[in-house]
């Protein structure tokens, strides 16, 4: 962004243009404020599309949930329902226009009462131009695919499709007098801009502005008066995208519930057994032996190790879990790769480093984004004695442990009488998604689980 | 064309399946269902069943059928369906139309269709051995009917060895193949085990005799914010498989640029299944895939009471009208030549054409848009070239579809006559089927 001085210059030269380039003076012509309507994604794996045919013309208004126009992908023909209010100034893609990919500009709204004949001569390129459209039908990755967490918010795109010129005259007039990287870290941060108060030159706003804004708790929106009865918190780009992802998975998956109490007796004498002999090379906690379990269960019932995809059941040849790590920014699942070809200590240090990484918002996208099944460990509070989790989409279940508790389990002595010893148990609860796994299936899974569990000595068969 | 692909061997077809594949009329009666006479196809069509259907709305789950072959009404019971029905409801809808050629939402008929052929003698409507409550009076007879459909995808032919079956479901449990599987399994049940989806979603057999994959249905999906329609088609034992190839290919194509969807080739077969073996089995599919705790009857649309319902009766409008089925063609470009454009190389014009003859238009909302004509011929001595262009000048504005003969529409937009009206006028009648 410019300081006040280099904006004369740049005013300057915008006349120079005007009157010596006349070529480049549409470059630098202002539109009246209008927003880019950009072609949609109407269903969550749609790439491109065909334009159909416009229900509104130039000089016609929209009201929200009225069609704007029809689109067609794939032999599916849809309505774009438009969700806001406006006036349509210009047509960018024309009825007939084939594979123009989700995100290209197709036509330009602008406010009631705006003049529309402004924008006659309005060109794609004044909307900035789009990209080709991706090649439709090749086999897309789970990573390119899946909206995953950000623990360190890549910098967000402009918060609204405007169309802000980006011509320096008008570009001048509406940016916030900011430094680039104030303003990129108050988007990550989620502090409205509008509320930042500038101290460097010229009531420049700086990083040090915006750290100031992030830590004061009244920062969020308006000054919280003395005794206030709420507080409100900014959603962050973080937080915003668990919600959406939660919500599309609770939409999605058909859930169901299997859960099962496990004897970890014998688990728990192997891992101090282990962990004794460790000579600080390793410390196994309980979580590293589910792990390893999730993994022989993946192999055994391979259907539970897969992912709902557009046409296919995506079945996965190795099984890499998801483990569920709380962070003070929020929920994030830092994923352990092949699991079942790990051993105890592999996958502890890994989960171990993960987690390291996880809370110092160091994880690579890699590291968080994919995974073919999830684990969810509460066991390290003890009030929870079970829950249920949601499924990460696009997995197909995930595993809620609870914590370890004594149980009065009937035995069978020698000589036939029954008496009462303790056992520790743990309930474990996997959501299974119904589209994929069948009740059965998920009920099978859980067994081959619970054998390995009980009978740890199995994991080196 | 399909390519070959190697297929397993399918050695464990039954005798009873190859001879339903082999026979194209199926002629084994026995029923699917053991109970329930009323679904019978005897008791369909008793008048107690011919309730208004618009009774039966708001259920959760709803089956019907049509008892017409009317494709524009058919089609607009499917919209009224899709409009009127609860959001979490889940319908299924069986019909057959008589011949018709059905375009998709956004497709160019002057490219999809040979226009010219269907508007001549009518095909023939039933087998010897359909079903006879569905067979029309003979009045009924009539030219293929033409029909622009509201979903999207490609072109297809329906006749009453057809049958068309549309599900509405709500936007959370869709996907383009669950149906689709639906009526595989159907069909598996049926007597057709090599039966399965493609990647675009059609449904194909391969038949034992060869390896080949025969296309017997089509899909087209219409998505609402609220609602979601899949509906296809599958050949049961359809009289007009030789003339289809026919009908689907235009003269026009390769003179005609055109934007929107392009339909793809498949050969295609009959499953050879009788079409009231046919419904049971899917709907007995439906049921078990949806089952509810009161059995669903199928429901048969009452024709008459369906023709008088308001939203039903304004679709037909709708789709019956020229400004629907041309005018809503996305904008294309006719030339005689290569083009910047199309630079694909034309097919030689026929004789009778002046050599230096050449034209050039766009259409657009079915109207020509801009016009150019270059190289005709006139019996006064006059400057061609400039005729030539008040000539094409005269035509803009023109809607392609209310020219009824070229010769006639040429010669009136000339203020001298045309010597070679006849000729070129001819041509470009054929094009664009109108001869």
């Amino acid at each position: 962004m410019l300081v006040p001085a280099l904006r004369r210059q740049a005013l300057q030269h915008a006349k120079l243009a005007r009157v010596a380039l006349p070529s480049l003076a549409r470059w630098y012509a202002s539109y009246p404020p209008h927003t880019v309507v950009k072609m949609p994604a109407l269903s969550p794996t749609m790439t491109a599309g065909n334009i159909g045919a416009w229900q509104k013309k130039p000089g016609d208004s929209i009201e929200p949930g009225e069609v704007l126009v029809e689109i067609e992908t794939d032999k599916a023909q849809m309505d774009f329902e438009f969700q806001e209010e406006g006036v349509l100034a210009k047509i960018l893609k024309e009825t007939g226009e084939k594979d123009v990919a989700v995100g290209n500009p197709i036509a330009i709204l602008v406010e009631e009462g705006t003049d529309v004949s402004a924008f006659e001569g309005f060109t794609l390129a004044d909307a900035g131009g789009e990209a080709a459209p991706p090649a439709p039908k090749k086999e897309e990755e789970a990573k390119s695919e899946s909206d995953s967490p950000a623990p360190a918010p890549t910098p967000a795109p402009e918060p609204e499709d405007t169309g802000s010129s980006g011509r320096l005259e008008t570009a001048l007039d509406r940016e916030p007098n900011m430094d680039f990287r104030a303003k990129r870290l108050a988007i990550e941060k989620g502090i409205p801009i509008k509320s930042l108060k500038g101290t460097g030159p010229g009531g420049k706003i700086t990083v040090d502005d915006v750290n100031k804004a992030a830590s004061a708790p009244a920062a969020a929106g308006a000054a919280v008066p003395a005794g206030a009865l709420y507080e409100d918190t900014p959603i962050s780009s973080m937080r915003k995208t668990i919600a959406n992802r939660l919500k599309e998975s609770m939409a999605e998956n058909p859930h169901y519930f299997v859960s099962s109490s496990l004897s970890v007796s014998k688990l728990l004498k192997l891992r101090q057994a282990l962990n004794s002999s460790a000579d600080g090379r390793y410390k196994l906690s309980v979580n590293d032996f589910l792990i390893k379990a999730m993994g022989v269960a993946c192999k055994k019932v391979p259907t539970v190790n897969s992912s709902w995809r557009d046409g296919v059941i995506r079945q996965f040849n190795t099984v890499d879990v998801s483990v569920a790590v709380a962070t003070p920014n929020g929920l994030i699942t830092p994923i352990v790769k092949g699991v079942e070809g790990k051993g105890l200590e592999g996958i502890s240090s890994a989960v171990k480093e993960l987690a390291k990484k996880a809370r110092d918002n160091k994880l690579k996208p890699e590291e968080y984004q994919g995974g073919s099944i999830s684990i969810s460990n509460m066991g390290m509070n003890p009030a929870v004695e079970r829950f249920t989790a949601v499924i990460n989409p696009p997995q197909a279940a995930i595993l809620a442990v609870g914590s370890v508790k004594k149980v009065a389990v009937p035995v069978e002595n020698d000589d036939g009488t029954t008496s009462v010893e303790w056992d520790e148990q743990i309930v474990v609860t996997g959501s299974f998604d119904h589209k994929v796994v069948d009740g059965a299936v998920g009920a099978e899974w859980m067994r081959e689980f619970k054998k390995v569990i009980e009978n740890p000595l199995e994991l080196l068969l | 064309m399909a390519t070959r692909r190697p297929r397993p061997s399918r050695a464990g077809i039954s005798c009873a399946a190859k001879l339903l594949i082999r026979s194209s009329h199926g002629q084994h009666h026995h029923s699917l269902f053991t109970t329930r006479p009323r679904v019978s196809t005897h008791g369909l069509l008793h008048p107690s069943h011919r309730r208004p259907f618009t009774t039966n709305l708001s259920k959760p789950i709803q089956i019907y059928r049509s008892p017409s072959t009317d494709p524009y009404l058919n089609l607009s019971i499917e919209h009224h369906l899709l409009q009127h029905t609860p959001p979490s409801s889940i319908i299924l809808f069986l019909y057959t139309n008589r011949p018709s050629v059905v375009i998709g939402r956004n497709q160019n008929p002057w490219v999809e269709v040979n226009l010219s052929r269907l508007r001549q003698k009518p095909l023939p409507l039933t087998t010897p051995h359909h079903h006879p409550s569905s067979a029309p009076s003979p009045n009924e007879q009539q030219p293929t009917s033409l029909v622009r459909r509201r979903s999207g995808g490609g072109t297809v032919f329906h006749d009453t060895g057809n049958i068309n079956w549309t599900v509405i479901v709500p936007p959370p449990i869709f996907t383009r193949t669950l149906h689709a599987e639906m009526i595989t399994r159907s069909l598996i049940r049926l007597g057709i085990p090599t039966a399965r989806v493609n990647e675009r979603h059609d449904i194909v057999i391969t038949p034992s005799s060869d390896q080949k994959d025969y296309k017997v249905s089509g899909s087209a999906y219409k998505l609402t914010r609220t609602r979601s329609l899949h509906h296809g088609t599958c050949l049961l034992s359809s009289p007009n498989l030789g003339q289809i190839s026919g009908l689907l290919r235009s003269p026009a194509e390769a003179f005609i640029k055109a934007r929107g969807v392009e339909s793809v080739r498949s050969p295609i077969r009959n499953v050879g299944i009788d079409t009231e073996r046919f419904i049971q089995g899917v709907v007995e599919e439906f049921k078990s895939m949806y089952p509810t705790d009161d059995d669903e009857e199928i429901v048969v649309v009452d024709e008459e009471i369906a023709r008088q319902e308001g939203s039903i009766v304004k679709g037909m409008a709708e789709l019956m009208s020229p400004d629907w089925i041309y005018g809503q063609t996305p904008q294309f470009t006719f030339s005689t030549h290569p083009t910047e454009d199309d630079p694909r190389p034309r097919p030689p014009l026929p004789e009778g054409i002046p050599r230096e003859f050449s034209a050039h238009f766009t259409i657009r909302h079915g109207e020509i848009q801009t016009f150019s004509i270059t190289g005709l011929r006139y019996t006064d001595d006059i400057d061609a070239a400039s005729q030539d262009l008040a000539l094409s000048q005269a035509l803009v504005g023109q809607r392609i579809h209310h020219i009824t003969d070229w010769r006639e529409t040429l010669q009136s937009a000339s203020s001298t006559p045309i010597t070679d009206a006849q000729a070129v006028g001819g041509w470009l009648n054929t094009m664009f089927g109108l001869s």
